[in-house]
């Protein structure tokens, strides 16, 4: 009985509930959404990485970006173990070559961003079957075309369907489609014809990167034990979602630690937020309860009650923030990815670990705030509370 | 008893309300001052550039290099009075293997001559100048590793081989510039004989100043078109707007601290509106009293107003000395140390704002309750029973 005459004790005093509920929502709002961007970022990078694919890379490079193959290390490793054959016994690998290209945004000139271009092969599609073109068509081998992510589509001078762009003077690169692929960082890229790329970036008999795919995940060992056995051929192989996770940075990390820096703050806000609004409520009330005593509740079910009573608030206000939290995957959140130091364009996924935690946090804070005066209510002399 | 005297007292008639809606208000605006001096930090770099100076780096990104010979031809561009190539690495101690600092090689004259902004004494620049040897190190740096004038140093490079010795001959303080905090400056020469061959003579990027401020633009385009035909193709901006397009890449965090700093708002408002409507509630009954020996209706709004604007203030105030102390004192260092941020300082623009942020949501909060009381009929108060 006495939980019904909480929830119309709240109800009673709607405008301040409201307000203070709002404060937890947005408590809540700002735990789960960076929560969730932080688990975005992380997907976003390692979608882009197969466990089953294998990277060559020079030894000792960091990244695709410094990394620099002769072309015939493209024989060798086709003539390695545990690559995946079809049916006419060939490998399924490709040399590409990777760079940054500084580009003006197509909002404001004066605004630049470092992206990463791939000088791709015509096999790149079969290659990476999680890629789709979502307009145009695939670039004719050879000529002096390229496709661009869904996340730069649009956003840089020259990057749209039909537009053009320049790597080295006087050869522009038509544009001639768009590819997604369900949010991961290759999204983010320009992906141009092998032959115009290589030429234009004077990479003339050289490859960033090999990747291929391996006949299973466990095939991987025998595959970098035939190529890194000789120190002298200067090869590095990875797992691709490892060389991923690897290169995804610190930037998920940066997020979610801010998210938590701020989170903490509101949480500070909203227990003295709602410690105040309790206290005037348990003042405002103290005849009701000083008659509730007398007719024989308990200390321990007042403090109950309005224990129950902060709770309830701050569950409301929590699932009210989750709700607009999950309406952040609307939004777009472009960021460089320090590894790399090209600019990738983020996504909010929902993360059921990140929205439980923050709900659980609203309870605490509306406990936390609602312990002291509910104290107090319990406390209150019967007599006392009724007399003035 | 004067109006004012009237406001106080009810501010304070209940201590604990009142005191805890100050440290909450205190609390969430020291909150909304740190990123909003985070982004300050960041523009007033911007402005603080030099507006003389044009920037040109590789059109591939950091990862290519410019030729040598580049620097010589900018400087021949005209409209540009002289240019410095730099060979940038990041440089560490040995031993230290994860503090790294900027260095760059650079030929030391005309170097010296353009960045007016690295402050040091004249015999100290001489004696840089004069040996091939020597470095000319940030005052942060020289005291972190408690490098004294004279010493002998060794460096490695995180993407070089090998090892070089240098001297401090020159201990500099940055006047306005974040980036020269904690950095080094060598020869040229020197360091481009220590690298293996294939590395050699290459320039990361290169610095021209230019005679007229506002020519910026045109003769960045003009050495962009010098280089089009070459191998290495550049691209030029002027040194403000390079500044800005490096703050930009943390566009979209600075934006979202943005945000939150207004969520952060939202909540105070919300916190002084209740605590107010609470307190107007209660004390219906003396409302209807005032109103019925006299006060008017803009008397009550005053009392409400002020009352409201006492607790914002004071609690302001109380969060930008909170601010001060816990972001300045405790906060900024450690970020330095642990994440090698800048140091954050909180500019007197944005403790203005806070209070002022403060003053505006006290008003707002108060705006409700405060019309509310006017239209309020005295029978009907006096009739209240809290």
């Amino acid at each position: 009985m006495l939980l019904t005459y909480g929830l119309r004790s709240l109800w009673a005093r709607r405008t301040t509930t409201l307000a203070t509920a709002i404060g937890i929502s947005l408590l809540v709002l700002v735990l789960a959404a960076s929560g969730m961007l932080a688990r975005g970022m992380r997907e976003t990078m390692s979608s882009a990485g197969r466990p089953d694919y294998a990277l060559v890379l020079q030894q000792n490079q960091w990244s695709e970006q410094g990394s620099h193959l002769p072309q015939a290390v493209l024989g060798q490793v086709a003539s390695a173990p545990g690559l995946k054959r079809d049916a006419a016994g060939q490998p399924l690998l490709a040399g590409e070559t990777v760079s940054h290209l500084v580009m003006a945004s197509a909002r404001d000139a004066e605004r630049f961003s470092t992206l990463q271009i791939r000088g791709v092969t015509a096999n790149v599609l079969s290659l990476r079957p999680s890629v789709r073109l979502s307009a145009g068509r695939a670039i004719a081998p050879g000529t002096a075309e390229a496709i661009v992510g869904r996340g730069v589509a649009g956003r840089f001078e020259g990057l749209s369907l039909g537009g053009s762009f320049e790597i080295a003077a006087g050869r522009p690169i038509t544009v001639v489609g768009v590819f997604e692929s369900g949010g991961s960082a290759y999204e983010s890229e320009i992906w141009a014809d092998f032959d115009t790329a290589r030429s234009s970036l004077a990479m003339e008999g050289v490859v960033s990167s090999i990747t291929a795919q391996l006949e299973s995940e466990a095939a991987l060992d025998g595959f970098a034990e035939l190529l890194t056995r000789d120190k002298q051929t200067g090869l590095a192989v990875e797992r691709e979602s490892g060389y991923y996770a690897r290169v995804s940075g610190g930037a998920a990390d940066v997020i979610a630690t801010l998210g938590v820096a701020e989170a903490a703050i509101f949480s500070l806000g909203a227990i003295f937020g709602t410690m105040i609004v309790f206290y005037g409520s348990v003042t405002q009330r103290r005849h009701e309860i000083g008659v509730l005593r007398a007719l024989g509740f308990r200390g321990r079910s007042i403090l109950a009650t309005l224990l129950g009573e902060a709770l309830a608030l701050s569950l409301a206000g929590g699932v009210f923030g989750i709700g607009l939290a999950l309406l952040t995957p609307l939004l777009d959140f472009n960021m460089i990815n320090f590894a790399t130091d090209q600019e990738v364009a983020f996504h909010f996924k929902p993360d059921s670990k990140a929205l439980l935690l923050s709900l659980g946090l609203a309870s605490v804070v509306g406990l936390l705030g609602g312990l002291l005066p509910a104290l107090r209510a319990a406390r209150l002399q019967p007599v006392q509370a009724m007399r003035d | 008893m004067r109006l004012s005297q009237l406001v106080l007292r009810n501010a304070v008639r209940s201590p604990l309300r009142a005191s805890m809606t100050v440290l909450t208000v205190a609390i969430l605006l020291a909150a909304f001052v740190f990123p909003s001096a985070l982004l300050e930090a960041q523009l007033v770099q911007v402005r603080d550039s030099p507006n003389n100076r044009v920037v040109t780096q590789p059109k591939l990104g950091w990862g290519v290099l410019l030729p040598a010979r580049y620097g010589d031809e900018i400087r021949a561009t005209p409209g540009v009075n002289t240019a410095v190539g730099s060979r940038w690495t990041g440089f560490k101690v040995p031993g230290k293997d994860d503090y790294f600092f900027a260095a760059f090689a650079v030929d030391p004259g005309p170097m010296i001559a353009m960045h007016h902004e690295l402050v040091a004494p004249r015999e100290q620049k001489q004696a840089f100048l004069a040996n091939d040897r020597g470095a000319l190190v940030s005052v942060d740096l020289a005291q972190k590793f408690g490098w004294k004038l004279g010493d002998r140093v060794i460096f490695q490079s995180r993407e070089l081989p090998g090892e070089w010795a240098f001297d401090i001959d020159c201990i500099y303080q940055a006047v306005g510039g974040e980036w020269a905090k904690r950095s080094v400056w060598v020869h040229y020469a020197y360091f481009n004989l220590n690298l293996p061959a294939d590395a050699r003579d290459q320039l990361s990027f290169v610095s021209a100043e230019i005679h007229e401020p506002n020519q910026g633009g045109r003769i960045a385009k003009a050495i962009d078109l010098h280089f089009d035909a070459s191998p290495v193709r550049t691209l030029s901006m002027e040194d403000r707007v390079q500044t800005a397009a490096l703050i930009g890449r943390f566009g979209a965090v600075l934006t979202a601290l943005e945000v939150v700093s207004y969520l952060i708002l939202f909540v105070v408002l919300s916190i002084l509106s209740n605590t107010l409507s609470m307190n107007v509630r209660e004390r219906g009954r003396e409302f209807g009293m005032l109103r019925a020996i006299g006060f008017g209706p803009g008397h009550l709004a005053v009392l409400v107003l002020g009352e409201s604007v006492l607790l914002g203030l004071v609690g302001s105030l109380v969060g930008v000395g909170l601010s001060y102390l816990v972001i300045e004192r405790v906060l900024s260092p450690f970020l330095q140390e642990a994440l090698q941020f800048p140091a954050v300082e909180i500019p007197l623009r944005v403790a203005f704002s806070a209070v002022a942020a403060g003053a505006i949501l006290a008003v707002l909060a108060a705006g409700l309750p405060a019309l509310r009381l006017m239209r309020l009929e005295v029978r009907e108060a006096l009739g209240q029973v809290t």
